[in-house]
Formats: structure tokens, C-alpha cells, sequence
């Protein structure tokens, strides 16, 4: 049948980026379980974490093909292709980081000095914050695009975005704080503890830097209008 | 059965044809954006078709009918036997009838008026040669297929751009539309006032000159915004709490503007693609009736009525099962860019039919959609719509004007 005007929209994919993100999320809700068991020494108990943030974060790359393959070239969108699929790799890269923090935590035992273990709970408390700002900025996508991505719904985005940002200052501050607890143990510990240690560190420091690109992303489908 | 008797049911029978077509195909792509935004139910949606549609058809059908008919194949070339314009026109009419119906097999977006236009042109080359045919005439027409929709495009995207600066994404929508709505209905009833009466509403013998007509338009606009106005004042008293239901409430005036537009659309439809039916049909009765084929007489009156009956029953019988799948396709479009949308579409299309321009209303529309989705508010558009489309310019009209020479060519070696 003929009828150009119904196959002119399309169903469009952009809710679809709030399902990757919660898909995401639910990666990353994992953390403070990680770093609860890391700091009770249960080895079992973080292989089967791991393993589980692992089957999570299949899923997410699940759906982030799905959302890619419903985005074909032949698609006009409310904003740049590009920026989107950039979007959706930040968002993809905080599940990535996810699994890589309980991969790190499984390859060997860790000593924790007593000392980082408040400060490593304020730190993945503090990148929990970020991601949950970055989805309630996902959430706001529909809204977005109702308001053809200006006025009142955009300033609220950009606010959000610069929230985003800030909370990601503050947990790179804590980072910094576990660091420095952590050399202040480091006589006390192997030189590969520090290293394993420091690269555990960074990598939940990096859930944090994509939770804040997700952000600037945002900022760019602002900016385009 | 003699000569005549035969070219005329075979006429009537096409006209018909052609009109069933657009009531079941056309007018669905006409009111699909009100039935998909929610404006308009199913059934709502048939009822307004049929009346606007039938109103454009009889009042404003006349000026397009008269390019189809005379504009386009110059009358003088072909000779003085009634019968070859007789017999040719009907040949168009199943040429493009049988294109359609081909088409709309195969999926293509074709546009009816591309394919009448493209028919009249290949029997105007058989029967009296190149020079026959007003070249000036049909590269104007076929202009106005690019310029359409072109057109219809910009008008939308201007006019979400100011529906999104000064309602949707105000402090307070609400009030935002309390205060604009009344002034939105003003173009929307002035436009359609001026397209009936400038012209048109020749059958109530109230076809005015431009003057008249536009001061007359702007008072019955004037007068529906007075009218709007208290209703518009009712409509925002009950207090919303958060912004998302103010939005929501914002939509639903939108609605309402939204259902005036496509009455206005229905009834541009009417004016401007009944023609494509009733033009060839016109023709032949015409030439039969034996004023000649130099006749300049109005188009008769009950030749615009089996087009504007073609409609309705096409719409009636068929109409509804394209009309609900596109209702359900186009779900996305909310009643406001279904307001911008039909809006510039319709407007296009009334001041192209006033101009004598066949332009096709699906493509328009398409256009103006195109249009408001620049505004950044459709969530998706597939492109690739607009590919066909624009193939179909260029496969139509050669093989409808191809069709109807070799049908013409056989039905005057046969008959005369």
C-alpha cells in the first residue's frame, strides 16, 4: 500500500538510550557490594560478584546493539547521529569500567589498610552519585526532544550537566584522598599490591570521567539547536 | 451502444475510479496526522473528511479542473472532431487510474495529480504532436511538485520555530496558548475563508474579487477570534500543578487547533484533488455534449459532483483501513507539530489550487512534516521516503503520458 506519510516516522530511538542506561546502572550498583566483600577479604564472594556484574554488563552491550542497529543512515534525527553514538559509547564505557573493577578485584588478593577503608567507601559512594546524576540526565532525553531541545527543559539539562561535572570534581578529590592513604601504607605493603591497587583506583576514577562525558554529550545536543 | 454512450460510461467509470482512489488513499495521508496525534478519532475523522472534502470539491474544484482540461494540451491543434478529445481524455483517465493502481500495488508513493498531469501530456503529443502541448504550462506544474512540498516544508518548520519560542517551551504554556490560541485561529479561518470565497463558492454565486474577498476573510477571522477567546480563557482556568501536565494541557488546545486544520486540510484536498478525477471527466462531457472542444464554459456542476461522491465513497468503503494504519503509525507526532504540519500543508496547497497549480497533497504534507521534524521535535524520519518520492517525479509522468499515448493511439485506430 502507498502511504508515504505513515512510512515517514519512524519509531524513534532515542527513549531507547534511558533502557541502556538503566542497563547500565545496574552494573554499577555492584560497586559498594565489591568493595564491601574486598574489604571482609570473601574471595568467593567477589568471583561471584564479578561474575555477575560480568552477565550484566552482556546485557547492557545488548542493548547498545539493538539501539545502534535501529539507527540506520537513512534516519533524520532531532540531533547529530555522531554525537548520539558518541553518547552511547560513554554510556557503554561505564558498564565496561564496571566489569573491569570486579575482573581487577578477582586476580589476586588484596591487603586493605585500614586506613583507605573509609575513604574508598566515600570514593564509590561519591562515583555512584555521579552515574545517578547522569541517568536522571539520560531520563530526561524524552523531555528533551518534546521541547525540541531548547527553552526552559534545555536550561534545566544544562544545570544538570554542570551538576554532573561538579560531582565528578568532588569524587576525583576522594580519589585523590584514597591515593595518598594508600602510599601512606606503602611500606607495609608488596609493590604489586600498590600497583593492582592503583589500577583499581583509576578504574572506578574512570566510571566516574564517562558518567561526566554523558553529561557534556548533552551538552552538545543543546549547543546544535 | 453507440460511440458516444460508450466513451461516456467508460469516462464516468474512470473518473469514478480515479476519485475512489484519492478518497481511499489521499484523503488518508490528508487526516492521518490528526488520526495519529489523537486530535481526531477514527470515525471523526471519516465525518470531517466527508463534509470538507465534498465542500472543497464543489466550491473551490473549479480552477484546477480548467488546467487539467485546458491548460495544459492547447485545444486548437487537434483538429475539429469532438470525439478525439472525448475519446483521449478518457484515455488519460484509465492510463492514470490503471499507474495508480499499479503504484499503490507496488508500494511507491506516487501522487495522483503527477500521474493525471503526466496522462494528459503523452495524449496531447499522440493527438496533435509536440507543439500541442503548452510546454509552459506543464514545466510550471511540474515546478510546483518541487516547490510544494519545498514550500509546505518551510512554512512548517516557521511555524513550530514560533509555536516552540512562545508556547511550548514558555514559563507557563498555559497561559502562553490562553493568550496565542485566539490569534492562531485567526489565519486559520481567515485562509480558508479567503480560498472559499476569492474564487470560489461559485455554486452559491458568492465568488468574490480579491478586494471583497479579503476584507469579508478578515472579519470572519476576527470574529472566530473573538469567539476563541472566552473559550480559550475557560480552558485555562482549572489550575495545572506540575509542568509536565500543563504540557499535557497545552496538547490538548492543540487538539482542537489541530481538528480545525484538518478540516482546512480536507478542504484543500477537495479543492485541489478532485480535479485530478473530475478534470478529464469534464472534458470529455464537454466535448460530447457538442459546445466543441473550444468550450470556456464553467465546469459542469455534476461533474464536479461525481468527483466530490467518488471521494466520499472511496473514503467510506476503503479509506478507513489506510486511514487506521497510518492513525497508528504516525502516533508520535503530537498534536502540536500536527498543527504546524497540516497547517503549512494546507495553506500550500489552497494557494497553489487558487493559482490553477495541480500540486500533489501527500507530497506537501510529507513536506511540511520534513519540515516541522527541522524543528528538532519528530523523534525520527525515514529518508528514504523522500527518495521514492522524489523517483516517482520522475517515473510518473513518463509513464503515465506513455500509457495514455499508446491507449489513445489504439482506442483511434479502433474507433474513428
Amino acid at each position: 500500500m502507498r502511504i508515504p506519510l505513515a512510512n515517514l516516522l519512524v519509531r524513534s530511538p532515542l527513549p531507547q538510550v534511558s533502557l541502556l542506561m538503566e542497563a547500565v546502572q545496574r552494573c554499577v550498583d555492584s560497586l559498594p557490594t565489591l568493595i564491601d566483600l574486598l574489604i571482609a577479604g570473601d574471595r568467593a564472594g567477589l568471583e561471584r560478584v564479578a561474575r555477575e556484574v560480568s552477565v550484566l554488563e552482556g546485557k547492557a552491550d545488548g542493548t547498545k546493539n539493538e539501539l545502534r542497529t535501529r539507527m540506520p543512515v537513512r534516519l533524520f534525527l532531532p540531533v547529530d547521529r555522531r554525537d548520539l553514538l558518541r553518547l552511547i559509547r560513554q554510556i557503554d564505557a561505564i558498564a565496561n569500567c564496571a566489569e573491569d573493577v570486579g575482573v581487577l578485584l578477582t586476580l589476586r588478593p588484596y591487603e586493605v589498610p585500614e586506613e583507605i577503608e573509609p575513604l574508598l567507601r566515600d570514593f564509590v559512594g561519591a562515583v555512584m552519585t555521579v552515574v545517578a546524576s547522569a541517568g536522571e540526565l539520560v531520563d530526561m532525553m524524552d523531555e528533551l526532544m518534546g521541547a525540541g531541545f531548547a527553552g526552559k527543559t534545555a536550561e534545566v539539562a544544562m544545570a544538570k550537566a554542570n551538576e554532573i561535572g561538579r560531582l565528578e570534581h568532588e569524587a576525583d578529590k576522594l580519589q585523590d584522598r584514597c591515593a595518598k592513604a594508600l602510599f601512606r601504607a606503602e611500606d607495609t605493603m608488596s609493590p604489586v599490591s600498590i600497583f593492582m591497587w592503583t589500577k583499581v583506583l583509576n578504574k572506578i576514577g574512570s566510571i566516574a570521567n564517562h558518567a561526566e562525558n554523558v553529561g557534556d554529550q548533552f551538552r552538545l545536543f543543546v549547543a546544535a539547536s | 451502444m453507440d460511440l458516444t454512450t460508450l466513451i461516456l460510461t467508460v469516462a464516468s467509470l474512470g473518473g469514478l475510479y480515479m476519485a475512489w482512489t484519492i478518497g481511499a488513499n489521499d484523503v488518508a495521508n490528508a487526516m492521518g496526522t490528526s488520526v495519529g496525534s489523537g486530535a481526531l478519532t477514527l470515525r471523526g475523522a471519516i465525518v470531517v473528511a466527508a463534509i470538507f472534502e465534498f465542500g472543497g470539491a464543489m466550491l473551490v474544484g473549479g480552477s484546477v479542473t480548467n488546467t487539467i482540461r485546458k491548460g495544459i494540451v492547447d485545444v486548437e491543434t487537434l483538429g475539429s472532431d469532438p470525439m478525439v478529445m472525448a475519446i483521449g481524455m478518457t484515455c488519460c483517465l484509465l492510463a492514470a487510474a490503471l499507474w495508480l493502481n499499479l503504484a499503490t500495488y507496488a508500494g511507491w508513493p506516487v501522487s495522483t495529480t503527477h500521474s493525471i498531469v503526466g496522462a494528459v501530456v503523452g495524449f496531447g503529443v499522440t493527438a496533435g504532436g509536440v507543439e500541442a502541448v503548452d510546454w509552459g504550462t506543464v514545466g510550471s506544474i511540474a515546478a510546483s511538485w518541487v516547490v510544494s512540498p519545498v514550500m509546505g516544508g518551510l512554512l512548517g518548520y516557521a511555524l513550530f520555530i514560533f509555536l516552540q519560542r512562545t508556547i511550548l517551551t514558555a514559563p507557563d504554556p498555559v497561559a502562553a496558548i490562553t493568550r496565542w490560541g485566539p490569534i492562531l485561529v485567526f489565519p486559520i479561518i481567515s485562509i480558508l475563508a479567503l480560498s472559499a470565497m476569492f474564487k470560489g463558492l461559485k455554486p452559491l454565486r458568492l465568488d468574490l474579487a480579491l478586494g471583497p474577498a479579503l476584507i469579508l476573510a478578515l472579519l470572519l477571522g476576527l470574529a472566530a477570534s473573538a469567539i476563541a477567546v472566552p473559550i480559550f480563557a475557560r480552558f485555562a482556568r482549572r489550575s495545572v500543578d506540575s509542568k509536565d501536565a500543563a504540557l499535557g494541557r497545552t496538547e490538548k488546545v492543540f487538539m482542537v487547533l489541530q481538528i480545525m486544520t484538518a478540516c482546512f486540510v480536507a478542504f484543500a484536498h477537495g479543492s485541489n484533488d478532485v480535479a485530478n478525477a473530475v478534470g478529464p471527466l469534464a472534458a470529455v462531457f464537454g466535448a460530447i455534449k457538442g459546445d466543441g472542444i473550444t468550450e470556456t464554459v464553467q465546469v459542469p456542476y455534476r461533474v464536479l459532483l461525481i468527483g466530490g461522491v467518488g471521494i466520499v465513497v472511496g473514503l467510506a468503503t476503503y479509506g478507513y483501513k489506510i486511514m487506521a494504519t497510518i492513525g497508528k503509525k504516525i502516533t508520535e507526532l503530537t498534536p502540536s507539530r500536527g498543527f504546524a504540519a497540516e497547517f503549512a500543508a494546507a495553506t500550500t496547497i489552497v494557494v497553489a489550487s487558487k493559482m490553477g497549480l495541480p500540486v500533489s497533497t501527500t507530497h506537501t504534507l510529507v513536506g511540511a512534516v520534513v519540515g516541522v521534524g527541522f524543528g528538532r521535535s519528530i523523534g525520527a524520519i525515514n529518508m528514504r521516503v523522500l527518495r521514492g518520492i522524489f523517483a516517482s517525479w520522475f517515473i510518473t509522468v513518463p509513464f503515465t503520458a506513455l500509457l495514455a499515448a499508446a491507449l489513445f493511439a489504439a482506442a483511434r485506430a479502433a474507433l474513428l
